[in-house]
């Protein structure tokens, strides 16, 4: 009669020890001035990725898009002309990418794991950027650069 | 009281027992859940509503549940349609309740905090709304992503610099109200939180007081007090946690309780625990200890952060709610030193008589299985102190169970009570001791309270494996939890319990942090103690490389130096190598050689004075290959894995601005090896460095910094870095024997003194005569010549490591100065000629560069390079 309860206290203690000293505290925005939060990924971004022009003179870019609200790469040159905007989601939480050209568009929505193909045709050289509907205050945008 | 025990106790002990296994399991589950409203909990994140435009009365809009969600009211007579991510709509508010629409993938995302969810595929915005009703008051509250933080990382810009306000962004939310456009419109901002200091002081005193009261004529009173204030804060911070909870009853009861109801299991027994104590019940201290150590630790773990952080979602003003979590955290942790103390102090005495050897077969049993318990280690510190308690021996015996055993062998007793588990043979263990007076060490000198106890006659619950394990435990977890506060707590914190014994700080040499921004980079002055492991890498800059690839560089690079020093991966996927390693006080220096200039838009003309290339000295053999560069990367810290990682981490990031030219590994002695301060010996066994200039000297800062106000500005606060390979030949210098080798150097080899007499720090009498009349320092010893006083004052820091490749070992020599010209050149020119060191060293690699100042939050080192286009 003695042993369960002791046993079972003591595995508990030990448990309780160690899911407190293992797991990391206090979550995304960490201790005290912001010690151990979360911080944002360094991973260097191509600097300004151009499109490939395939044999049929149209343009190709693949963005990928991603749980850490990044588009990969996030800034793409590409010249006047018909333009094949490749948005891959290679992770779980939906997102939704307006294209903010003269013709306005938008992938709809992307859930993880979905890749959706936009062809645009772009005469206006400019900056436009391509924001996701969904995440845009987080500051979850790409920009495409024609030139 | 005899009533209530002698009946009770049983019944009591077993429920306890049963209880604080549900409570122990359940803890940590439920601290990870509860005490968050709408998915949110203490935050710096602000969510503000500036305005809905035009306001029309009756439509109201606003921030709810601490920026999780938004709430919509209509009282009007007109429906309200709130719009989805592509304007289409999302929800109808009205007079008709709340109507959802299935085709807006807003309908699913807006559902969970972070948004993550599928959204099906017939969700089409343009499609036709398929309206579904959910509520019939017209009240709609919701999660929109276009008002909070939906990264489960900082900010970029928050994570540069924490402790500053940022505007994060801004945002917009449309309703259509009656054929009307109604815009609302507000900012994300990121509000740093206040010092956290004078609530770890607020913790730190209630604990203090708990424990003090123990001390007091009415420990049983003030302990019960204290478990009672304890229940009775957290039922308040429960309570105003509830109150800003959004939602119907079941769902507040939910935030009263927590997400499993532990308080409500563990707030009645804390109750009955405090009334049974008040009343004199001095074991049930232990369940106050456990009813403490619970609600401090999931506390602690949940709710610590809203002293550091500018807002929480609570009823209570912010301040008031920090000061219930600082009261729960520290009566918990009070209450969980002060349930053993109470325990020593007021034990009751034993019903039975003493345990002795007389052959009485209770006694036997229990004399005997203690017997072979003391073979146990004595040392197991928390258990084994609460299990003192039982020093008076035989008491346990009249109700432990362990009583059926007697008369049987003794040894299997004994054998079987070790295999139940290891705090047991503590538990049973202190009885060894149990001749009377022979008392075990005393936890806080409370010796002489227990001498002085009272004789209660009482039950005597046995149960002291419980509560030894339930102290481990506790001790154990508020432990680990006040480590972490004071691991990651400001310079200035208090530590929120006493030290106690246990095991070795391990993690000290681990978790040590030095800042990366500062006046002065990291790495040269600091840390105090230079780190036991180096390397460093030198640079070129690739052809065609630009000012602007430069700048990218460097910046790269300080952000990463900043991460690194922090402990933080820098987010390369697949990179663990240094998972579960603490920073281990790393420091990057970053600095630029002679060759810069001229390179990179860079003009040849702006290398300052300071970075003139070495002369050639006499003797040196230099490899070209293996010295110089353009940029350098010094890469410190106490252990050769960080050191590793953090070099390889930033030689990629240096790709492809910059290829490696040279690298370099030093070593000297680990933190914890040699005592903190003391000079650390070279290869060839001689303290090196005494003579160091210190940075509490009064001209530590002109000699090791650039204050030439004539020096360009990203060099004023800098520092000049010799490097030079300086093998030992120390076959040759094991040759000579010992005062041979002293007077080479001018020290004692032992004590580092003089060999003019005193310590290690005497200056040295160069005008000292030794027995035979002679100079007592040779006029080629190595300290002579390179003293300051023989060298116009020129000076210099020197931070050396040692090194070995194979059968070769020698000397990191890295010397910092405010300018070679007066440092390194004329001391070096000097013992280039004469120093009888000369024989046993050959310097063999050469490098200069120039460290630039360090760099505030936001910034990057050598930023000033670039001047007006630097951002």
């Amino acid at each position: 009669m003695t042993t369960p309860p002791r046993l079972a206290t003591y595995a508990a203690a030990l448990a309780l020890t160690a899911a407190l000293s293992g797991c990391s505290l206090w979550g995304l925005e960490g201790g005290p001035d912001a010690q151990g939060a979360a911080l944002p990924s360094l991973a260097a971004q191509p600097e300004g990725v151009v499109a490939t022009t395939g044999a049929d003179g149209v343009q190709r870019i693949e963005i990928t898009v991603d749980d850490k609200l990044r588009m990969t790469p996030d800034v793409v040159t590409a010249h006047p002309g018909r333009i094949e905007l490749t948005f891959r989601n290679i992770g779980l939480t939906p997102h939704d990418i307006a294209l903010r050209l003269p013709t306005a568009t938008a992938t709809g929505n992307l859930n993880g794991a979905d890749t959706r193909t936009l062809t645009i045709d772009v005469t206006e050289p400019g900056t436009y950027p391509l924001p996701c509907l969904y995440h845009g205050t987080s500051g979850m945008r790409a920009t495409l650069h024609i030139r | 009281m005899r009533v209530i025990t002698s009946v009770v106790a049983r019944p009591v002990r077993l429920l306890l027992t049963l209880a604080a296994g549900v409570l122990l399991a359940l803890g940590p589950a439920g601290a990870a859940a509860a005490h968050e409203v709408g998915g949110v909990g203490a935050t710096n994140f602000a969510t503000t509503l500036s305005g809905l435009s035009p306001s029309v009365p009756g439509v109201s809009l606003a921030v709810v549940e601490n920026g999780s969600r938004l709430q919509l009211r209509n009282t009007t007579g007109t429906e309200v349609v709130v719009r989805g991510y592509s304007e289409e709509p999302y929800a109808r508010v009205g007079p008709d309740g709340v109507w959802l629409n299935d085709s807006s993938p807003a309908t699913y995302l807006n559902a969970d905090r972070y948004g993550s969810t599928r959204v099906p595929a017939d969700a089409d915005p343009a499609a036709a709304p398929r309206w579904r009703k959910i509520s019939d008051e017209p009240v709609h509250r919701w999660h929109d992503h276009r008002t909070h933080w939906m990264l489960t990382t900082l900010p970029i810009a928050v994570a540069a610099d924490p402790t500053a306000p940022h505007r994060i962004s801004s945002w917009r939310v449309d309703l259509d109200h009656d054929s009307r456009v109604l815009t609302a419109t507000g900012s994300l901002d990121w509000v740093p939180g206040p010092s956290p200091t004078p609530w770890y002081l607020l913790t730190a005193l209630s604990a203090l007081l708990v424990v003090g009261s123990v001390f007091t004529r009415w420990a049983h009173r003030l302990v019960a007090a204290a478990l009672g204030a304890l229940i009775a804060v957290d039922t308040v911070h429960a309570g105003a946690i509830a109150l800003v909870t959004e939602g119907n009853v079941p769902e507040r009861l939910g935030a009263f309780l927590g997400s499993d109801m532990t308080a409500l299991l563990i707030w009645p027994f804390g109750i009955v625990a405090a009334v049974l104590v008040a009343r004199g019940a001095t074991f049930l201290g232990f369940v106050g200890m456990g009813v403490g150590g619970l609600l401090a630790s999931m506390m602690a773990l949940d709710d610590a952060p809203v002293w550091w952080r500018s807002s929480a979602p609570s009823a209570l003003p912010a301040d008031a709610n920090r000061a219930t979590v600082a009261l729960v955290v520290g009566l918990g942790v009070g209450l969980l030193l002060a349930g053993p103390l109470l325990w020593r102090r007021c034990k009751p005495a034993s019903r039975t008589r003493p345990a002795t050897a007389s052959g009485d077969p209770e006694a036997t049993a229990a004399g005997t299985v203690t017997a072979s318990g003391a073979a146990a280690p004595h040392d197991d510190s928390a258990a084994g102190h609460d299990g003192a308690p039982a020093t008076h021996g035989g008491a346990v015996a009249a109700h432990d169970d362990a009583v059926a055993t007697h008369g049987t062998d003794t040894h299997d007793v004994a054998a079987a009570t070790q295999d139940l588990a290891a705090p047991v043979s503590g538990d049973e263990g202190p009885a060894a001791t149990g001749s009377a007076g022979d008392e075990p060490p005393v936890l806080l000198g409370a010796r002489a309270a227990a001498a002085a106890s009272p004789q209660r006659e009482e039950a005597v619950v046995g149960r002291r494996g419980f509560a030894g394990t339930l102290a481990a435990g506790g001790v154990g977890a508020i432990l680990g939890a006040a480590s972490g506060i004071a691991a990651s707590g400001p310079e200035t914190d208090t530590p929120a319990t006493p030290q106690v014994s246990g095991e070795p700080p391990l993690a000290s040499v681990g978790t040590s942090r030095v800042a990366f921004h500062g006046e002065h980079q990291a790495g040269i002055a600091t840390p105090a103690r230079q780190q036991a492991r180096l390397r460093i890498v030198a640079f070129d800059l690739a052809a065609g490389v630009d000012r602007a690839g430069l700048r990218a560089l460097l910046r790269r690079w300080s952000q990463a130096a900043e991460q690194l020093g922090q402990g933080q991966p820098l987010g390369r996927p697949g990179d663990h190598l240094v998972t579960g390693a603490g920073p281990a006080s790393l420091t990057v220096t970053i600095g630029f050689g002679p060759g810069l200039f001229g390179k990179a838009g860079i003009p040849a003309a702006d290398r300052p004075a300071q970075l003139t290339p070495l002369p050639a000295f006499p003797g040196e053999r230099l490899d070209p290959a293996r010295g110089d560069g353009d940029l350098c990367l010094l890469v410190a810290a106490d252990d050769a894995v960080v050191v590793f990682h953090a070099a390889r981490e930033l030689i990629r990031l240096a790709a492809p601005h910059a290829r490696v030219r040279w690298q370099q590994d030093g070593f000297t002695s680990s933190a914890g090896v040699t005592a903190d301060g003391a000079t650390t010996r070279n290869l060839m066994g001689q303290l090196d460095g005494t003579n160091n200039p210190r940075p509490g000297d009064e001209d530590f800062e002109p000699k090791v910094f650039v204050t030439d106000p004539a020096a360009p500005r990203w060099l004023r606060g800098g520092s000049l870095l010799v490097v030079r390979r300086i093998r030992m030949l120390l076959d040759d210098w094991d040759g000579l024997d010992l005062a041979a080798q002293e007077r080479v150097i001018g020290r004692r080899k032992d004590t580092g003194a003089p060999l003019s007499g005193g310590e290690e720090r005497t200056p040295a009498d160069f005008g000292a005569t030794g027995a035979g009349g002679g100079l007592a320092i040779p006029a080629d010893a190595h300290i002579r010549l390179a003293a300051p006083a023989f060298n116009n004052g020129a000076a210099m820091l020197r931070r050396g490591w040692s090194y070995t490749d194979g059968a070769e070992a020698g000397l990191l020599f890295l010397a910092w100065q405010a300018d070679p010209a007066r440092g390194f050149v004329p001391v070096q020119r000097r013992l280039a000629g004469v120093d009888a060191l000369n024989r046993f060293i050959r310097h063999e690699t050469s490098a200069l560069f120039a460290m630039p100042r360090g760099t505030a939050p936001g910034g990057y080192v050598g930023q000033d390079l670039f001047g007006e286009d630097a951002t």
